[in-house]
């Protein structure tokens, strides 16, 4: 035993041996595969770790690339998956990835060892484990693991973490429930520093948020930070994927997004990025004009590439936009025209595609055109491409774009005869379809119907087959409509339609059928008695009267005399045939119809006879059937028809035979029309009785092995739909259609009958089967320009153009346009449960306890009962959510209802509110601090529910977002809900601050109505979600803009003069593009003050931040939008600064600065200058000049009048009360909006305004911001590095004199200095001792 | 995500296969059939893209050999041509000058190397130089294992025991 151990370990074949003799091959693969499996088998038992690792290697490869079954060797990865060596573990990993799957029964055996090596010491093990679970994760398996996963989440080797973070993608699809685990440690790794790690859990989102994307909503804050802050692509553009998926669902969300998007766009220089940001653009931000317009551009950058997968992509992403903005594809449209004559078939799809999307009714018949032209020249496959998009686009949602069926039958025909046609079964469809449908083109289908049975050659090919059954079908059940029955007739029974399979013969047969029926009923029915009275027959038989053409000719335009040559060519050379039908072979049967002699009769049941008589032993049932029938019929007639022929004189009785009772009952059988069927009539239709339809099929098969399944099409009797339209005239033919296609296509026939001589003795050695020439020759030899000019005028979207004939109706059943807009389901499956559960908390147990009865909860303190009585609030908004999640409308109501259902409770709960108005204080800080804590993260234990605040803030609040209340004893921070007001604290606060109880609550219930909100500016700004909005008020829907900012602001305000006191603080807002360069000096400027000042920064939402944490700006960016110079953006901008200012109730002066502001003393003087202040400093002066009042529009007037206008520096400083006004004001702030346009400048007048009208008491009238006016034009002067100097920089410190607190003089005016260039950091640095300097004093 | 890797030789040899989704061994076959049907026979200066039953398959040809992944409709068709891209080079500068040899004869390599930069169908490490490392860190530990395990006197053990 041992020996042979050693011997297989000494000479086993190795990977490489095998490898190489793999290649060599010297007696072929397979055999020595199969020897080297032999071995594998045998090796694989051995005891030695070794030698099974070496087989199971061999294994693998031949596994997964030879494709040998590895199943077997199952027991034996387990085994080694126990050997301590790496080397094996990692054979056996690896082996265990590539062959286990769900049924494999050994895989019970590895939890304990995939458990072991994932709490192993060694991260490789570790690694290995875990690449092995996300292959083979079953439910038990990820259940039993989850706990070491979740340990993982959190490792701190980054290797074995991002893999971790792999893995829960497969863990979280076999066993839901991880995510109540897991979910927050993964939620968590978004924060992480680690690139990579971030980078993991972002896929891990994307393809988490492709399945259920609104679980993950609540995120949608921190997506946007990693939106925002990071610079890897590789993450960026999964998560433009995310957020593609979470804009559909939040429209709101689109605005905060496609900012930072359209920046990524024009920033980034990778390709994939910026066709990720397009495709982005295009699916879910289609709103959004400019972003379109963005995106489109790049489109056509793409476009003009000369990489062809750009140009492919650019393509597909054009297709994604064309629905909504055909512009885009028009715009383009000469390089969409170019791509379908590219060399790749796949772009020449795509263009084809786009060409379909650009479709429309007034089009189609052009673009059509041109592409059957292409198709004509194309190769097989892409010609049938062609065809095919044009069939499904024309027949799109019942004919929807067609207005000319004439032309489209005739297009039909047209495809056929191109050579490469496949589509032979959807045109088929469609011709029969078009002809059950469409009752007025149905003469225009007998047409073309006649045309391709007429034509020899046209059987020959056997993807016409179809089409030609289709013709023979329209033949036969509009006969009526044809010119000559006749000559159909022969089409149908001609010799070569033995090249047609059995059921198509069948259609003929059937076919002919009618036909004969037809003829046979014109010749014996009186005209008078004819079903259809419009057709306006002769009298009789024998009076085809010349009186009769007359009358036609007269009344139709009918010409006989054209007819009559067309066919004396033909019995020129027949003379047989239409010598019996003679003279009357104008036997135009459908038109003139009486114009049959008996022997013409006579000769047409010959003929059928002699056509039908050989299939009447025919092996294929169907056609047996039918030609039995035919021939029977026509025996059965025949003798009433000799009989009348022979009594001609007596024809009068002719109604009185046998025969002519049978053809009426047939005709009538057959005058019955046929119409659509609904695709569902059949399931509509109950089982009779005792029908059994399941059963003994079986056996069918076995006695029928053969059988054929014909074309499918069913047709039924629907005469409702006639008895409609029965009354309305048939339209007869247009005589002017007579002309030249149809006497080509007769001269054809009678070619062929030359050839093969009358009827049609088989003779098809003579045939060449397949010499039919194609129909079209593709003359068109045009290349791509062509192609565009032809299009050239086809794409431009015209007005309706000429339709001569109105649109004619088209049958339409209620099955068949399919409900497309069918709501997908919300597919609630658990793992979203979890995951929303945990992002929610919305444990359906905790939240059914906490449904309680109001009173329930008076034994309890007051802060508990505050809870109870409000949770029921939050629980409803979360079965509204679970409701219905789409339905604006339905919430909207439902929101109503609530917040009347909350006033009522107010009511009863006035009391209450009585007493806890004295609490304030407390509550006050509470909110401050929970207020601080939302805005400054870092401070607050991350946890999951930060970010579900944060995406309402995010996102203004949409109340079905609301998280419920907590279970009790968590302990994280908590969401306590307060009546209309979500106040976010952490539990332990619940207690000490149990009467907590915030002021806008009660603002809101006081009976008196709330401040007014701010009507939201004419270019509705997208919601700012400062932290302020821990704020829900259902009743404002749907948007939480500015004005639901400013309200808790106001409030914050209105009771911040709390009875204790409070050291006093400066805001210092700082209003910038980007990054604020002077910043270090800023730094100075702060150091050691903390507590006294509070900094706020709005800058652009797309900037991305790289502030040091350490930095006193750091997180301190609000919210922000776009602002524009000279628009009302700017103010919209400012005001929100104070809004968010105002919300720290400590802050009692507001700065506000600009990014090249520069410090000119230290902060002690200028917080001492600020807060000591009796007076704001803003500059506000009445000029008469061009540039001040000049700027008033009269329309201001009555609210603002001229003497009230003001113009000032719009870099203002204002006390506490002044800042309330401005952002509380909604009586000026429109007027503003609407009439100060350029050049009017908002900021220049405004807030001056505003504090002139409301508090000029209150105001200085100067600013503290110096500026160097003393350059002429729009912008002062700036300053740069070499401007900055010691008398410089004294000058503007105390070069100028004013007053302070009213008497005061003095030459300290500024303490800040506007327009210094990023350069001058340096310089001003360096004179950082100088200007702050704590020796100067006041 | 990635459903699949797969490494075809130009005459339609398979080099390398790795499915992130589940297929059966049959399916395996089929899939590898089909596509190297669709991809082989495509020239060159065409795009890269197949669309193939529902997915998306991107293909770059180094060489010899074609790297074909399939993903889904709405993945980044781009970003996987550059995670092929990162893959051959990682490759590159592992082997040094990567031929489809190399691939030939170090399988399982190759196979290692795939595992560090995507784990179950994602991409889980877009540096380079970290995937060199951890690779060799990990060759080393199995070196100095086999080193232990072709010792003679560790054969005599296993012999003898």
């Amino acid at each position: 035993m041992a020996g042979s151990s050693l011997m297989e370990t000494l000479f086993q074949r190795t990977l490489d041996d095998l490898i190489k003799g793999l290649r060599l091959s010297l007696i072929g693969e397979a055999p020595f595969i199969s020897k080297a499996m032999d071995e594998i088998r045998r090796e694989i038992k051995s005891t030695d770790h070794h030698t099974k690792a070496v087989a199971l290697q061999k294994l693998s490869y031949l596994s997964s690339l030879h494709f040998y079954d590895m199943s077997f060797a199952a027991f034996h990865v387990v085994e080694l998956l126990s050997s301590s060596r790496f080397s094996h573990k990692r054979i056996a990993y690896h082996c265990a990835s590539l062959s286990f799957n769900d049924t494999t029964p050994v895989l019970v055996l590895i939890t304990n060892q995939l458990r072991k090596d994932l709490s192993s010491t060694s991260e490789y093990e570790v690694s290995l484990a875990l690449e092995c679970l996300s292959r083979i994760a079953t439910p038990d398996l990820a259940t039993d693991l989850t706990p070491e996963i979740f340990t993982l989440l959190s490792s701190s080797k980054v290797f074995v973490r991002k893999k971790a973070i792999g893995v829960i993608l497969r863990v979280f699809d076999k066993y839901p429930d991880a995510a109540r685990v897991c979910f927050k440690r993964l939620v968590e790794n978004l924060e992480s520093s680690d690139p990579q790690i971030v980078s993991a859990a972002v896929g891990v989102f994307c393809e988490l948020s492709s399945k259920d994307p609104r679980s993950y909503l609540p995120l949608a804050p921190e997506f946007y930070r990693i939106l925002v802050d990071s610079k890897n692509n590789w993450v960026l553009i999964k998560l433009l994927k995310i957020f593609a998926k979470l804009v559909p669902l939040e429209p709101r969300l689109g605005k905060r997004v496609v900012e930072p998007i359209c920046d990524l766009m024009r920033r980034t220089g990778a390709k994939s990025l910026v066709f990720e940001c397009v495709r982005t653009v295009v699916t879910s931000f289609s709103d959004f004009e400019s972003a379109v317009r963005l995106a489109v551009e790049k489109v056509r950058e793409f476009l003009v590439d000369d990489d062809p997968n750009l140009k492919y992509l650019a393509l597909q992403a054009l297709l994604i936009v064309a629905p909504k903005h055909l512009w885009a594809v028009l715009e383009n449209k000469e390089v969409v025209i170019k791509s379908l004559s590219d060399v790749d078939l796949n772009i020449k799809l795509e263009s084809l595609r786009l060409v379909m999307a650009m479709v429309s009714e007034t089009n189609v018949a052009e673009i059509s055109r041109v592409l059957l032209n292409y198709a004509l020249k194309s190769d097989p496959v892409f010609c049938n491409e062609i065809l095919g998009s044009i069939l499904s686009t024309c027949s799109r949602n019942v004919y929807e774009i067609i207005v000319d069926f004439d032309w489209y039958v005739m297009t039909l025909g047209e495809m056929s005869r191109i050579p490469h046609c496949q589509k032979g079964d959807e045109i088929e469809r469609q011709l029969v379809d078009i002809g059950m449908r469409v009752k007025d083109v149905r003469p225009v289908l007998v047409r073309l119907g006649r045309d391709l049975l007429i034509d020899p050659s046209l059987l020959g090919n056997p993807f016409l087959h179809r089409i030609l059954s289709a013709a023979a079908w329209v033949s036969g059940e509009y006969v009526e409509f044809s010119r000559n029955p006749l000559e159909l007739m022969e089409a149908l029974l001609q010799p070569r339609t033995n090249l047609l399979p059995p059921p198509i013969r069948a259609v003929y047969l059937q076919a002919t059928f009618k036909v004969i029926i037809f003829c046979l009923h014109s010749y014996l029915v009186p005209p008078a008695s004819q079903l259809v009275p419009e057709r306006n027959r002769p009298e009789g038989s024998d009076l085809a009267t010349s009186n009769a053409s007359a009358q036609f000719e007269r009344e139709e335009g009918f010409n006989p005399r054209v007819l009559n040559q067309s066919f004396d060519d033909i019995s020129g050379d027949d003379s047989e045939e239409i010598g019996a039908s003679g003279d009357q072979t104008t036997c135009l049967a459908s038109l003139g119809t009486n114009v049959w002699t008996d022997e013409s009769v006579m000769n047409l049941l010959n003929k059928v006879e002699m056509g039908v008589g050989p299939l009447s032993g025919s092996h294929d049932v169907e056609i047996l059937e039918r030609a039995q029938n035919l021939l029977c019929f026509i025996e059965l007639i025949r003798q009433d028809i000799i009989n009348c022929v022979s009594q001609k004189e007596e024809s009068l009785l002719r109604d009185e035979t046998e025969a002519y009772k049978i053809i009426k009952m047939m005709q009538d059988a057959f005058s019955n029309e046929l119409g659509p069927v609904s695709v569902t009539t059949q399931e509509r239709v109950p089982v009779p009785d005792g029908l059994e339809l399941k059963e003994n099929l079986e056996d069918l098969e076995t006695i029928l092995p053969a059988v054929q399944l014909t074309s499918s099409i069913s047709f039924s009797p629907e005469s409702p739909i006639q008895d409609e339209t029965a009354a309305a005239p048939f339209p007869t033919i247009q005589n002017k259609e007579e002309s030249e296609p149809s006497n080509e296509s007769t001269f054809l026939l009678a070619e062929h009958r030359k050839r093969h001589g009358l009827y049609y003795l088989p003779s098809e050695k003579k045939d060449v089967p397949n010499d039919y020439p194609p129909a079209n020759d593709p003359k068109s030899q045009g290349n791509a320009e062509d192609l565009v000019k032809l299009t050239e005028q086809s794409l431009v979207p015209k007005k309706k153009s000429n339709h001569e004939k109105p649109r004619p109706m088209v049958v339409k059943l209620d099955g068949d346009v399919v409900a497309i807009a069918a709501k997908p389901q919300r597919k609630d499956d658990s793992l979203s449960d979890a995951v929303r559960e945990v992002l929610f908390r919305s444990d359906t147990k905790s939240s059914s306890s906490q449904l309680k009865p109001l009173d329930s909860s008076s034994s309890k303190s007051k802060g508990k009962e505050k809870v109870n009585v409000d949770t029921p609030e939050s629980k409803e908004d979360l079965t509204i959510d679970k409701q219905d999640n789409q339905n604006q409308s339905s919430r909207k109501s439902k929101h109503q209802a609530h917040g009347k259902d909350r006033k009522h409770r107010s009511l009863r709960n006035a009391g209450d509110e009585m007493t806890e108005n004295g609490q304030e204080g407390k509550k006050k800080s509470s909110h401050r601090r929970s207020r601080s804590k939302a805005r400054q993260r870092t401070d607050a234990p991350p946890s999951v529910i930060p970010q579900t605040q944060e995406l309402r803030v995010f996102m203004d609040g949409p109340p079905n977002l609301l998280p419920i209340q907590n279970p009790p004893n968590s302990n994280i921070l908590d969401w306590v809900v307060l009546g209309g007001l979500i106040e976010f604290s952490d539990s332990a606060s619940i207690v000490s601050n149990s009467s907590l109880q915030a002021q806008p609550f009660i603002l809101l219930e006081s009976p008196s109505p709330p401040p007014p909100l701010l009507p939201p500016p004419p270019p509705p700004p997208p919601p700012p979600p400062p932290p302020a909005e821990l704020e829900v008020k259902p009743n404002i829907l749907p948007y939480m803009t500015d004005s639901e900012l400013f309200t808790p602001a106001i409030a914050a305000q209105s009771n911040g003069r709390s009875p204790h006191k409070r050291v006093p603080k400066v805001a210092f807002m700082f209003l910038s593009r980007g990054p604020i360069p002077l910043g270090p000096l800023w730094e100075m400027f702060f150091k050691g003050h903390e507590g006294l000042y509070t900094i706020y920064v709005h800058s652009h939402p797309s900037f991305v931040d790289s502030t040091p944490e350490n930095s006193v700006f750091y997180k301190r960016r609000i919210p922000s939008e776009p602002v524009e110079w000279g628009t009302s953006t700017m103010i919209d901008a400012e005001r929100r600064l104070l809004a968010n200012a105002l919300l720290d109730s400590s802050n009692e002066r507001f700065v506000l600065l600009s990014e090249s502001c520069t410090p000119l003393f230290n902060f002690t003087i200028a917080y001492n200058y600020l807060t000591n202040a009796h007076k704001s400093f803003t500059a506000s002066f009445d000029d008469p000049r061009k540039s001040g009042r000049g700027r008033y529009n009269p329309n201001m007037s009555p609210t603002i009048s001229i003497s009230e206008w003001r113009k000032g520096s719009q870099w203002f400083e204002v006390s506490r009360k002044i800042a309330l006004e401005i952002v509380s004001d909604t009586k000026y702030y429109p007027i503003f909006v609407e009439h100060c346009n350029p050049p009017c400048y908002m900021d220049e007048h405004y807030i001056p305004t505003l504090i002139n009208i409301i508090c000029p008491e209150e105001n200085s009238n100067r600013s503290v911001t110096w500026v160097d006016w003393s350059k002429s034009g729009p912008h002062p002067g700036k300053f740069g590095r070499n401007d900055v100097s010691d008398e410089f920089l004294s000058k503007i410190r105390f070069g100028s004199n004013c007053t302070y607190n009213g008497n005061t003089t003095t030459s300290l005016c500024f303490l800040f200095a506007r327009k210094f260039l990023p350069n001058t950091l340096e310089p001003l640095l360096q004179f950082s001792p100088l200007l702050l300097n704590s020796s100067v004093q006041l | 995500m990635i459903h699949f890797v797969l490494l075809i030789s130009r005459q339609g040899k398979v080099r390398l296969t790795k499915w992130y989704s589940p297929y059966s061994q049959k399916e395996r076959n089929k899939v590898i059939r089909e596509l190297s049907g669709v991809i082989l026979t495509r020239g060159p200066k065409l795009c890269n893209f197949v669309e193939w039953r529902g997915y998306k398959v991107v293909y770059k040809r180094y060489a010899s050999l074609y790297f074909c992944m399939c993903i889904d409709q709405d993945d980044n068709e781009l970003e996987v041509l550059e995670i092929i891209h990162h893959y051959v080079e990682i490759l590159d500068r592992y082997f040094g000058s990567v031929c489809e040899l190399d691939l030939i004869f170090n399988f399982h390599k190759a196979y290692y190397i795939l595992d560090e930069l995507l784990i179950a169908g994602e991409l889980q490490e877009s540096s380079k130089k970290t995937v060199a490392r951890l690779i060799a860190a990990q060759d080393a530990l199995v070196e100095t294992a086999k080193e232990q395990a072709s010792s003679i006197s560790n054969i005599i053990a296993q012999a003898t025991k």
